[in-house]
């Protein structure tokens, strides 16, 4: 009775050790009961934490899982659970007892069956539960999807439920290795055989259990990824948690770490992500904002409340009804600013009527109607416009706050990509194959092929998470990309870099071009990185040099196709911006179209380059030639144009009527006109010699009259009228013609009828021209070869036959000679003809010097009379290029055909100035320089008009001192140190061309009188003698003269002429006198006019027999602008001064500047060099002003109108501006402006 | 202009690549190269044009070539692009051989 041994054993046992312990069927349900509290009891002790948190769990299920269902799932796994650990207890009491007792084999036998079934039960229950936590995860996220609850309670809940499995799972495994340690050596016990089939049995019962369990670990899983994938989302949903949801979920990643701390990684990495591609879009949307109102609205009027700006329009508005209310600088710039953005082409018609309107003095009723429906619209784009500033205020606001923000991340995620990177090239630089270059750029080169997927395959590659941190950067960078756009520089390879784009100016443009240049900068850095690599080690092998121009090739047109595409954008961008506002934005479409110019530069050589790389490639063949090579090239570019043309836009429509007409034969219009581009007229004039020497040779050699040949000759030349060449020539004919060694040939008649048989005007023209009977003859003689020649084209040469018919050796000579020698005046005027532009062919260049004539007079008058473009400029541009001109001219005379070393002082009456070498590059050079002095004018005073109030040089808006004591002085002194101007005037005082008034001024200067004396040689008051002797002549060659010939004479030299020629000298200086005392403040400008008007005053002058009332009104006008520059407010502020300055000014001014501040400025510009050293701060404005008054005696302050503290003030204002530039333009207007200033104190010596 | 191109296709049938081509082929490739050149000069010049320039000159009738003139006229640097894009192509041209 084994079994009943066992059992008793096991009660007696029982009994001993737990005292109502009994083993039977009868007593299972208790035994269960005990087991499970055992169990619990077991739990509790293993942890209490875990205790409290099942029990915390589970309080939180009954309360949350409300509804029936879920209760009742989670009632039956609770009990399912008891039930297993009621199992477990069990299980571990019979492994107890196996430890306490000693089996027989039957005993071992039943422990194990019982121990099976239990397994059994066990696996059942697993199974079970694993459904209903199946079920009770999918009713929870149910649950909290529809009641929103708090995930946090769920992962709380989960994380127990885990826990409690690991804990019980342990708890088995626990008891089966120590069932399985009874098994093995039982203690002191006989080890019993456990059969084949039971182990078997219980190994695939654990391999279940397990599986189980991997299966609820996989659900487990899937359930968090769930739950954060909702998270997530809510997240993304709703930015206003972004800042607050990292916090949170740093909490929630602590809280939660250790139970999937992997994935958990992975998440918050996703999320942050997520995050910023949120932040990314919303900045991208602010920047657009911006870049569309920033231009208008300056900081300063940003700054301003609304209600500011309300006033200082109503105020404008106002005043702009009323004259004689003074509009502020404020005022003016906030309707400027406001008024201008949305309405500019309305304003002007409602200044135009506010201008009428404020004219008079009472309004009609209609006209009230006009101002109050303008008034109404006026309030109303008032209103639209603070909306706007507000809005733009905001959204900048927002937008700084954003950038920092995403600068912060962008940085972080900078730092970990170069780590990894590094540590990527590391691994790299161990591998040897291309296979190991990181996989997204292995994947760029491999698809990166020729084409228009370019563009796409970059976009690809950009998206990729390294680029992305670059391209975000780039729709961020507004500063930065201002100073950051040299992709052009890296994009074309061996055709120069461009520079740094547009700049910040252009806010929009450099938004975009920036991103994108950031963009690609960025993928092509690391693509060229391993692309040399990849070079080097083709290179090295030297077995496929053709790859590497391959490479190259493929690189070039990657870039061309980049830059177009930018080119594409630019010109899109211009064309918006003219059409949003031609008003506003004239600076930047001029930034624009400069740079537009760059990229079109950039791609002709680019595509140039591309196609010498092609015929590299093509090089590479086997037996390639020259002709081969040659045709690849033309072919290459055919192609090229080809693709060009094809392109939409006007350029591309023009490319291709162009290109189509080349093809066809010479005949057509475009054909025609491609060879006359480098100015037309010399192209057609270039033709027209080229048909007329064509023409010309062929009468000569079909017709073979000697007589036509200076006909022809003439004919040949008729283009360009070379008259020398044409007389020499003539000479040498006619001396042949006349020769008497010259017979005749034989002649036939049939002129007559030839010439009728001429149909064009032309062929006629050249017969009527042949007088001689002789050739008359001679042409009949050759009648048909002369249709062949007219008619036909024929364009052989002469032939022997036909030279044969001459009658003597020196008519073939002639013929000979002749054609020779057009063919060699031609190829002589030819080669000149290309450097002369189109202008040369027609103007007038040569310049016969008349009285009173300089290099500077003559040089304005070839410009004046043969550049329009010159008539327009202002007199101080003109004034630059003439001093311009004068310097070349001074530099070498020859070339302009006056003696080598002749001083250009120095010009004779009746000597010729040739101005043709000016055409050759000279006049170009004066005018793109004129032409950026007159954009740094313009710049400065815009610059001056836009400066903020607290900086703006107030005085220099209505009066420049410096530029007013430089016209003055130059005008009224002659006590300038100057020699060659002393040489002048002697020069012209010994040809007479010096007025009486002119020596009056001399002789009242008596260092100028010793100046002359010293120059000429002879004692001072020989000098004055002489002075005197020539006004007195002067005087009487005046009196002497007609009145008309001086009317004349005025009208052509102007007012300074006339003051020189007669008695009305007088009255002027008179006037001067009055001019001087308004100057030092003795007389108003009021008391002035009042002498300058004055009947007495008019008598006086018109009492000069020489003058009439058009001279009286000249000097009227005159006086009346030299008291406008005088008196601030009276005139304009004009930037202006005149006067020459050589070369040996100059360097008198350095040298005395170099004396007095031991320095060494240049001699070229000591302009440029002292304002440097103001700049640095190496002399001061005052100490300038110093050395100037310490060194020139003409350059007293308080003497003149140019006050100390007037000079001083500019200087300092534009030093102050020129030092603190509120941007770029300002900071190069104001030097250039600075410069100005110092170079207007040369003409005041 | 035409003399300068026909000056620099001369050029390039006279450099050392050229030599040893005969006058038949010699003379056709010239009349080729001095194509090439002269659809040279004139895409640098309506590559100088403004869109605005380029529709106008594209939209000019009768006046064509006055248009042109004026335009060519007023861009102070065509020459000199010009110029220097043919020099290269020329260089190019006689470095084949090379």
């Amino acid at each position: 009775m084994k079994e009943t041994n066992f059992e008793n054993s096991l009660n007696n046992n029982s009994k001993e050790s737990k005292g109502d312990f009994s083993w039977s069927e009868d007593k299972k349900e208790e035994e269960d009961k005990l087991s499970a509290d055992k169990t619990a009891e077991s739990v509790s002790d293993s942890g209490e934490k875990i205790e409290g948190d099942k029990e915390k769990a589970e309080i939180d299920i009954e309360k949350e899982m409300k509804e029936e269902k879920v209760e009742k799932t989670v009632s039956r796994l609770k009990g399912l659970k008891e039930e297993i650990q009621e199992t477990k207890a069990y299980i571990e009491e019979l492994n107890n007892r196996y430890k306490e007792t000693r089996f027989d084999n039957d005993d071992q036998e039943i422990a194990m069956r019982i121990v099976g079934e239990k397994e059994e039960e066990v696996k059942a229950m697993e199974e079970e539960r694993r459904e209903l936590t199946d079920k009770l995860i999918n009713q929870l996220e149910k649950n909290r999807m529809d009641k929103g609850e708090d995930r946090e309670k769920d992962l709380l809940k989960l994380k127990y439920l885990e826990k409690k499995i690991e804990k019980n799972k342990a708890y088995i495994e626990d008891s089966n290795a120590a069932f399985e340690e009874v098994n093995e050596d039982g203690g002191n016990y006989e080890k019993p055989d456990e059969d084949a089939g039971t182990r078997e049995k219980r190994e695939r019962k654990q391999k279940k259990i397990e599986k189980v369990e991997q299966e609820k670990r996989e659900l487990t899983d899937k359930l968090i990824n769930q739950l954060e994938k909702n998270r997530m989302k809510e997240e993304s949903e709703n930015k206003e948690k972004v800042n607050k949801g990292k916090n949170e979920e740093e909490e929630a990643n602590s809280e939660e770490k250790g139970v999937k701390e992997d994935v958990e990684e992975e998440k918050v990495k996703t999320k942050e992500e997520e995050k910023m591609e949120v932040i990314k879009k919303e900045i991208s949307l602010l920047s657009e904002e911006i870049n569309d109102l920033e231009h208008p609205f300056s900081d300063d009027i940003l700054n301003l409340d609304s209600s500011e700006i309300e006033e200082h329009l109503d105020s404008y508005i106002e005043k702009r009804m009323n004259p004689k209310l003074k509009i502020t600088d404020m005022e003016d710039r906030v309707a400027h600013e406001m008024i201008g953005r949305i309405e500019y082409e309305v304003l002007p018609k409602i200044n135009d009527l506010l201008e009428e309107l404020a004219r008079k003095e009472d309004f009609t009723d209609k006209e009230m109607e006009i101002i109050s429906k303008y008034r109404s619209k006026f309030e109303r784009f008032k209103k639209e416009l603070l909306e706007k500033k507000e809005s733009s205020k905001e959204r900048k606001e927002e937008f700084a706050k954003l950038q920092k923000k995403f600068d912060e991340w962008e940085k972080s995620k900078k730092d970990a990509e170069q780590e990894a990177e590094e540590s990527e090239k590391e691994q790299e630089s161990n591998e040897k194959e291309i296979e190991g270059l990181p996989e997204d750029l292995a994947e760029y080169l491999e698809e990166k092929t020729f084409g228009e997927k370019n563009k796409s395959v970059l976009k690809k590659a950009l998206m990729k998470s390294r680029g992305l941190g670059a391209a975000l950067g780039g729709a961020l960078g507004l500063k930065w990309i201002a100073t950051k756009t040299p992709y052009l520089g890296e994009v074309i390879k061996g055709t120069g870099k461009v520079g740094t784009g547009i700049g910040g100016a252009i806010a929009g443009v450099g938004l975009k071009a920036g991103s994108y240049a950031i963009e690609w900068r960025d993928e092509r850095k690391k693509y060229r990185e391993v692309r040399d690599e990849l070079n080097y080690e083709i290179n090295d092998s030297q077995e496929k040099p053709g790859e590497v121009i391959k490479e190259r090739m493929k690189d070039l047109d990657t870039d061309i196709a980049i830059v177009e595409g930018k080119l594409e954008k630019l010109r899109e961008e211009k064309k918006k911006l003219k059409e949003d506002g031609v008003w506003f934005f004239q600076r930047e479409r001029r930034e624009m179209s400069t740079e537009i110019k760059k990229h079109i530069k950039v791609l002709e050589s680019a595509r140039d380059e591309f196609r010498y790389l092609s015929v590299e490639m093509k090089r590479r063949e086997p037996e390639v030639d020259v002709i081969d090579l040659t045709n690849h090239l033309l072919e290459e570019r055919k192609n090229q144009l080809e693709k060009l043309a094809s392109k939409g836009g006007p350029h591309a429509a023009l490319l291709k009527e162009m290109l189509a007409e080349l093809d066809k034969e010479s005949s057509n219009e475009w054909h025609k006109t491609a060879k006359k581009i480098k100015g037309a007229e010399t192209g057609l004039k270039a033709k027209l010699r080229q048909e007329n020497r064509s023409m010309a040779k062929e009468i000569l050699i079909s017709a073979g009259a000697l007589s036509v040949l200076s006909v022809a000759f003439e004919y040949a030349l008729e283009a360009e009228p070379v008259q020398d060449k044409i007389n020499e020539v003539s000479e040498w004919f006619s001396e042949r013609m006349s020769s008497p060694e010259r017979v005749p040939g034989p002649i036939e008649p049939g002129s007559e009828e030839l010439m009728g048989e001429f149909s064009s005007e032309l062929d006629k023209e050249v017969f009527e021209r042949v007088s001689e009977p002789a050739s008359e003859e001679l042409m009949g003689e050759f009648s048909s070869e002369l249709d062949k020649g007219v008619f036909k084209g024929v364009s052989e040469p002469a032939s022997e036959e036909l030279m044969g018919e001459f009658s003597s050796e020196l008519d073939k000579e002639i013929i000979s000679e002749g054609e020779k020698m057009i063919e060699e005046t031609l190829e002589e005027i030819n080669s000149d003809l290309f450097r002369i532009s189109a202008e040369a062919a027609e103007m007038e260049t040569v310049y016969t010097a008349e009285s009173g004539d300089s290099v500077w007079s003559l040089s304005e008058d070839f410009l004046s009379e043969n550049l329009d473009s010159f008539n327009e400029l202002s007199s101080e541009d003109k004034n630059y290029i003439l001093d311009h001109i004068r310097r070349v001219v001074e530099q070498d005379p020859s070339r302009f055909g006056l003696d080598p070393g002749q001083s250009i002082d120095q010009i004779a009456i009746g000597q010729e100035i040739d101005f043709t070498y000016l055409l050759e590059g000279e006049l170009e050079v004066a005018l793109e320089k004129v032409e950026g002095l007159a954009e740094t004018v313009v710049e400065a005073e815009e610059a001056i008009a836009e400066a903020p109030e607290a900086t703006k040089p107030e005085a220099v808006e209505v009066s420049d001192p410096i530029a007013e004591a430089a016209e003055v002085e130059v005008e009224s002194s002659i006590n300038t140190q100057n020699e060659a101007e002393i040489e002048d005037w002697l020069a012209r005082m010994h040809k007479d061309e010096i007025g009486p008034v002119g020596y009056e001024q001399v002789l009242a200067d008596q260092e100028w009188v010793e100046f002359l004396a010293e120059k000429e040689g002879v004692g001072i008051e020989e000098m004055e003698e002489l002075l005197k002797e020539k006004r007195s002549a002067a005087q009487e060659a005046i009196k002497g003269g007609s009145e008309e010939l001086l009317r004349e004479s005025a009208v052509e030299a102007g007012t300074e002429t006339a003051l020189e020629t007669g008695e009305v000298a007088e009255s002027v200086a008179e006037m001067n006198q009055n001019l001087d005392k308004v100057k030092s403040g003795e007389m108003t400008g009021e008391e002035f006019l009042e002498e300058l008007h004055s009947e007495k005053w008019k008598e006086e002058v018109l009492s000069d027999p020489t003058v009439g009332d058009y001279f009286y009104e000249g000097l009227v006008e005159e006086f009346e602008r030299d008291l406008q520059r005088i008196v601030p407010e009276t005139g304009p502020y004009e930037i202006s001064y005149s006067g020459e300055i050589t070369p040996f000014l100059r360097q008198q001014f350095a040298e005395n500047f170099n004396s007095y501040f031991g320095t060494e400025i240049s001699s070229v510009l000591p302009e440029g060099d002292i304002v440097d050293m103001l700049k640095a701060g190496d002399i001061s404005p005052g100490e300038f002003l110093d050395w100037m008054e310490s060194s020139f005696d003409g350059f007293k302050m308080g003497e003149t109108v140019a006050r100390r503290e007037d000079l001083l003030r500019a200087l300092e204002t534009y030093l102050e501006m020129a030092k603190n530039p509120s941007s770029r333009e300002v900071y190069r207007s104001m030097t250039r402006a600075l410069e100005m200033r110092v170079r207007s104190f040369l003409v005041l010596m | 202009m035409e003399d300068f191109i026909e000056k620099k296709v001369e050029e390039v049938l006279s450099s050392t690549a050229y030599q040893s081509l005969s006058d038949e082929k010699r003379e056709a490739l010239g009349v080729k190269i001095n194509k090439h050149l002269e659809g040279i000069v004139l895409e640098t010049f309506i590559n100088r044009l403004s869109d605005e320039e380029a529709e106008e000159l594209l939209n000019a009738k009768e006046d064509k070539l006055k248009v042109l003139r004026r335009l060519a006229g007023s861009n102070p640097d065509l020459a000199k692009d010009i110029e220097q894009r043919v020099e290269k192509e020329v260089e190019t041209f006689k470095s084949l051989q090379s």
